[in-house]
């Protein structure tokens, strides 16, 4: 049942994946096509005018009518052609005045100034039959003006003609500027827009990157006291000593199981939310206590408003942290300042430069002149100052590392006033802030 | 991945529909010549005037390039606008008889006008010197009596844009310098 279930889904997502795929060619088709669109339409009129043989005309067929008038009227002049010849010719110069439809565009050129063809051919007729061989002359001489005066109006056309076709060509340049401008422009558009996103995914695989270096980092130590007690409780010798290595393995597996809920590493180790409630720091200050640290407290209890698993990250990193790089005691302690609690760690090591402090608390760094090498393999990470830094940021506390007096590293953790109420911040972290007393 | 064979399929679709377009829109081949009539008894020049010169020597008079095979078909005059029935002798054959088959042709007329007749024109086209128009002899006011006559209403693809070469009252057929 749940193979076919799962063949069905796979199917369905692979047809999704394909249409996503078409659709996504057709959007990056899209300035291809405005252009083509854009290209035809503004290409094909202008190219339709261009290439209209009527447009791209001589004015030959004038030219051809004055030939033929001026060499009739020669060879009546002459008289030495036969009379078949001249009848023959006569013919055929009248079937070029008697035919409008062999000039091209006559109609404008005819508008263009007096000359007209069927005045034309009314003189040469005229002038033909005319007996008086002196007239004839005058009167051919009329046809032939004018013939010639239609041929010139018809040069005057072929020039309007010219003007157009330039026309024309402008603005051909104009659409396939345009064309070129838009298609450029809508590729530009979609290539930036395509890089913008290519990094965004970056960046968020970087900051996903890092939680998940975090959440590993915070991970170690629950899991080291895990494995440390269950070995003792191994070879644990009476009753007593094993409820109290219970008692381990129980409080490091409620803290991997706390840090080890990987799906909101975000609001964990990112834009962290706190769960505020009132938390007395004595007791969580006194779980630090052993082998190499001592913890100074002067009060019996001390509640504050804050996340105690975080508060606790805070001072675990800072304690490791001052372990790790310094041979003796630890000193981790408590104190009331201006009306604000202060959590410390101190350590006598080899002390932190006051130029690297800021850039230890970037992921990853660690001081230049640390002698001490890590203790165990792949630790050492140098985000525990990263983590603790993010955190107390979210109490709204302060976190300083200074040299110590006397050598050594002072870690200080300010907290808020004892007044500080979450509840009445402008932009509380959700959860159940408890209003303190 | 299902998309990229799909989008194949599509692309050779349309490629084949716009290569059916094209090839059905291409001009069309040209076919053999149909002749009206084959050689008819040649008469005698006697007192009949030459009207068409070809180099080499040989002339014609009307009845002589009448006698000729001859070709009859519908075309549109690009001067007069009329679409008419032209009887004539294909300028293939005159061209043969010339010697200059497979040359580029200059027609000549009467008013000293010309033109180039192309041979890939004349040799796979029935152009033709035409001497009846409607069964009857061109006058001069339909560019008679000779005329060279195009195709095109059979092959409106290729003579719709050559008015020019229309030759009017022609005369004569020289090789083309």
């Amino acid at each position: 049942m749940t193979h076919r279930v799962n063949r069905e889904t796979l199917s369905a997502g692979l047809a999704s994946d394909s249409w996503r795929a078409a659709s996504d060619l057709l959007v990056a088709a899209i300035p291809l096509a405005l252009t083509v669109l854009l290209l035809i339409s503004g290409f094909t009129p202008i190219l339709r005018t261009l290439s209209d043989p009527y447009t791209t005309w001589t004015g030959f067929s004038y030219q051809a009518l004055l030939n033929k008038v001026m060499n009739y009227a020669l060879a009546v002049q002459e008289n030495a052609a036969s009379p078949t010849a001249l009848a023959r010719l006569r013919e055929q110069t009248l079937s070029s005045l008697d035919n409008t439809l062999e000039y091209t565009d006559l109609r404008q050129v005819e508008r263009i100034g007096p000359a007209r063809l069927s005045r034309a051919a009314e003189l040469f007729r005229a002038a033909d039959r005319e007996p008086s061989v002196a007239l004839k002359q005058a009167r051919f001489m009329l046809a032939i003006q004018e013939v010639q005066r239609l041929n010139e109006q018809a040069h005057e056309r072929i020039h309007d003609i010219q003007d157009l076709h330039s026309r024309q060509l402008e603005r051909l340049r104009l659409v396939l500027l345009l064309a070129a401008a838009l298609s450029g422009l809508l590729s530009a558009a979609l290539i930036w827009r395509s890089l913008r996103l290519w990094r965004a995914e970056r960046q968020r695989l970087d900051g996903q990157r890092e939680l998940l270096s975090l959440a590993s980092h915070e991970l170690r130590r629950p899991l080291q006291s895990l494995l440390l007690a269950t070995d003792l409780l191994r070879v644990a010798q009476n009753a007593e000593d094993r409820l109290r290595y219970l008692g381990v393995v129980e409080s490091s597996a409620g803290l991997l199981a706390s840090r080890a809920n990987l799906e909101h590493l975000e609001t964990m180790y990112g834009e962290v939310h706190l769960d505020w409630q009132p938390v007395d720091l004595v007791p969580l200050l006194r779980e630090f206590e052993g082998p190499r640290t001592e913890v100074q407290v002067q009060v019996s209890s001390l509640t504050v408003a804050a996340d105690a698993a975080r508060l606790r990250q805070i001072i675990e990193n800072l304690h490791e942290n001052a372990l790790r790089y310094s041979p003796g005691t630890v000193l981790v302690g408590l104190q009331l300042s201006d009306g604000r609690p202060e959590v410390w760690v101190r350590d006598n090591g080899p002390g932190i430069d006051p130029a690297d402090v800021e850039r230890l608390f970037l992921p990853r760094e660690r001081s230049a002149d640390t002698q001490v090498q890590p203790s165990a393999p792949g630790q050492g990470l140098g985000l525990g100052l990263t983590i603790a830094r993010r955190l107390a940021e979210a109490h709204g506390a302060d976190l300083t590392l200074t040299k110590a007096a006397g050598g050594g590293t002072l870690a200080v953790l300010r907290l808020q006033a004892l007044t500080f109420d979450p509840q009445l911040q402008a932009d509380p972290a959700p959860g159940r802030p408890k209003r303190l007393r | 991945m299902l998309g990229i064979p799909a989008l194949l399929a599509t692309l050779t679709v349309v490629l084949a529909a716009v290569g059916a377009a094209l090839w059905s829109a291409r001009p069309s081949a040209p076919a053999p010549f149909v002749y009206l009539h084959g050689q008819l008894s040649a008469p005698e020049r006697g007192t009949d005037e030459v009207v068409f010169r070809m180099s080499g020597g040989h002339s014609f008079t009307l009845a002589q390039l009448r006698a000729l095979p001859a070709v009859q078909y519908r075309a549109t005059q690009p001067q007069l606008k009329r679409s008419t029935m032209y009887t004539g002798v294909p300028l293939r054959d005159l061209s043969k008889l010339a010697g200059l088959a497979g040359r580029s042709l200059r027609v000549e007329a009467d008013d000293q006008f010309g033109a180039t007749i192309a041979p890939q024109d004349y040799q796979d086209y029935p152009v033709m010197l035409a001497y009846l128009a409607d069964g009857r002899p061109m006058t001069a006011t339909q560019k008679g009596p000779l005329q060279v006559v195009f195709p095109n209403e059979q092959y409106p693809q290729r003579f719709s844009n050559n008015g020019s070469q229309w030759v009017w009252f022609a005369s004569g057929l020289n090789a083309a310098p």
